[in-house]
C-alpha cells in the first residue's frame, strides 16, 4: 500500500509539472509567462466611464496604469462632457483625480481608510485614503460625476449641471456582515 | 524541507484526485446569473480592491482583492479559485504608477481542499501585462482557512459575502450599455436610458445582497510595502493566465 501510494505520488508529480496543476517555475526550463486579463484599481471607474461598446472596457482591463492617460482619460472625457453633460473644468478635475487608475493610500497616516482621501487632501473623511469595506464609493463617485462635489471642494466652478436623481443610489451597507477581526470581509451567505 | 516536500506531494495528490469532483460541481453551478464569457472563466473577473489600516494593529495594513462575482447563496464553500490564474496585487511605492512590488497568489487543485501559495511582496522580475510567478513563500495554505506565511503575512483566501453594495439593477436601466457583460447579450438600445434616476429609499435594492465572491485578504506590517522615498502607495489588482 505504502509503495503504491509513493508510485502514484511520483506519477502525479510528473503530471503536475507537465500541466495538471498548471505551470510551475520550479519544473525546469522557462517559467510560464502569464498575460493580463483583468485589472482593477479604483472601484466603479472603468465600469462607469468606459463603454462596453467598442471594447473600451476590455482595452482598459488589459493594459497598465501608465496607459490610462491615453486611454481611460479619453473615456472619462467622453462620458463627463456628453453623457453627464458636465463642464470641461469639472471634467479636467475628474481626470486629474482618477487617472491613472490606482487605489492610493498614505501609510504614514493613522485613522480610518476613506476612498479618495489622499487625492482630496482628506475631504472625504481621512488622509489614509485607500478604501474601507464600509465606504459608500458609489455615492462618492456619483457625487463627483453628477453632483456638486468638485465645485463644493473649490476645485472647479459650479456648472449648474447637477442631476439630483443621480447623486446617490440610496443603498447603504446595511445588508452586509463585516467582521471586526481578520479576515474582516463577512462570511459567505 | 523534508516536511515541506511531503506537504507539496500530498497537495499534488489532492489536486489530481479532486479534479472529477470539481467538474461535477462546475456543471451543477451553471445556473449562475453570469455572462457566458464570464461564466466560462469567472475566476479571472475582478470585482473589488480594498486597502485599510488593520483595526487590531495600527502598524499593519490590510489588502483585499475579490474575484468571481455573483456566487449564489449557499454555493460559496463549493466555489474555488482558478488554478490556471495568477492573482496579483501590484504596488507602486515610488510614485511613477509602475509596480515596484508584487504580491501574488496561486492555487493548486480544484477541490474543496484547494491549496494556496503566496509570493511577495517582492520586486517582480517582469512588470506590465506579462508577468511570472515569483519566488513563493514555503508555507502552503488551504482555501477558507486563515494561515500565516513564513514572513508573517496573515492570509485568507476563500468564499466571502460580496462586500460591494449598489443598486446595479437600476444603474443598468440608467446606463443600458453597461448591462451587456452581465446579461451576456448585447443590449438592444445601449444608449437609450430606461430610467433617469435612482430609486428612492425603500425601493432601492442592494443588488449584491446574498451573493458571494472569492476573497484574497492579506494583513501585513506596513513596512513590508512602504517605499524609501514616500509613504504613499498606489495599488491595483490583476488576474493573468
Amino acid at each position: 500500500m505504502k509503495y503504491r501510494l509513493a508510485a502514484i505520488g511520483v506519477a502525479l508529480t510528473a503530471a503536475v509539472l507537465t500541466g495538471c496543476g498548471g505551470s510551475n517555475n520550479n519544473g525546469g526550463g522557462s517559467p510560464h509567462v502569464y498575460t493580463q486579463i483583468d485589472r482593477l484599481g479604483r472601484p466603479a471607474v472603468n465600469e462607469v466611464f468606459a463603454t462596453v461598446a467598442d471594447n473600451r472596457h476590455q482595452i482598459n482591463d488589459t493594459d497598465n496604469p501608465t496607459d490610462d492617460s491615453g486611454q481611460l482619460a479619453n473615456d472619462i472625457q467622453m462620458f463627463m462632457t456628453t453623457t453627464a453633460g458636465r463642464s470641461q473644468k469639472i471634467t479636467d478635475v475628474t481626470k486629474a483625480v482618477l487617472v491613472p487608475d490606482v487605489l492610493v493610500a498614505d501609510l504614514s497616516q493613522s485613522g480610518p481608510a476613506t476612498y479618495l482621501g489622499v487625492e482630496t487632501g482628506g475631504a472625504t473623511g481621512g488622509k489614509f485614503g485607500g478604501r474601507a469595506l464600509t465606504d459608500d464609493i458609489i455615492d462618492t463617485s456619483l457625487g463627483v460625476i453628477f453632483g456638486n462635489t468638485i465645485p463644493a471642494l473649490g476645485l472647479a466652478p459650479d456648472d449648474g449641471k447637477e442631476i439630483a436623481g443621480l447623486t446617490t443610489d440610496n443603498v447603504g451597507d446595511g445588508d452586509k456582515h463585516f467582521l471586526a477581526a481578520f479576515p474582516y470581509v463577512g462570511p459567505p451567505q | 524541507m523534508k516536511v515541506r516536500r511531503k506537504t507539496v506531494l500530498w497537495s499534488i495528490i489532492a489536486v489530481c484526485v479532486a479534479v472529477p469532483t470539481a467538474i461535477h460541481l462546475k456543471a451543477r453551478a451553471s445556473d449562475h446569473a453570469d455572462t457566458p464569457a464570464i461564466a466560462a472563466t469567472p475566476g479571472v473577473d475582478l470585482t473589488d480592491v480594498y486597502c485599510f489600516p488593520s483595526p487590531s494593529n495600527p502598524s499593519n495594513v490590510v489588502l483585499v482583492m475579490n474575484v468571481h462575482p455573483l456566487i449564489p447563496s449557499g454555493q460559496g464553500p463549493s466555489t474555488v479559485f482558478d488554478p490556471k490564474v495568477l492573482y496579483q496585487i501590484k504596488i507602486d511605492n515610488v510614485g511613477d504608477f509602475k509596480e515596484h512590488l508584487t504580491l501574488q497568489a496561486r492555487f493548486f487543485g480544484t477541490g474543496a481542499n484547494q491549496q494556496v501559495q503566496i509570493a511577495g511582496p517582492e520586486v517582480p522580475t517582469r512588470t506590465g501585462i506579462q508577468t511570472v510567478w515569483e519566488k513563493p513563500d514555503p508555507v502552503i495554505g488551504t482555501i477558507n482557512i486563515p494561515f500565516t506565511t513564513s514572513t508573517g503575512i496573515k492570509v485568507f483566501a476563500g468564499a466571502r459575502e460580496d462586500p460591494f453594495f449598489f443598486d446595479l439593477e437600476q444603474f443598468f436601466k440608467i446606463l443600458p450599455d453597461r448591462a451587456t457583460p452581465l446579461t451576456g447579450t448585447v443590449v438592444a438600445n445601449p444608449d437609450q436610458p430606461q430610467a433617469t434616476s435612482f430609486r428612492p429609499v425603500g425601493q432601492a435594492q442592494d443588488f449584491l445582497k446574498g451573493y458571494n465572491v472569492l476573497s484574497i485578504v492579506f494583513e501585513m506590517p506596513k513596512s513590508l510595502i512602504q517605499g524609501a522615498s514616500t509613504s504613499k502607495i498606489g495599488i491595483w489588482a490583476t488576474t493573468s493566465k
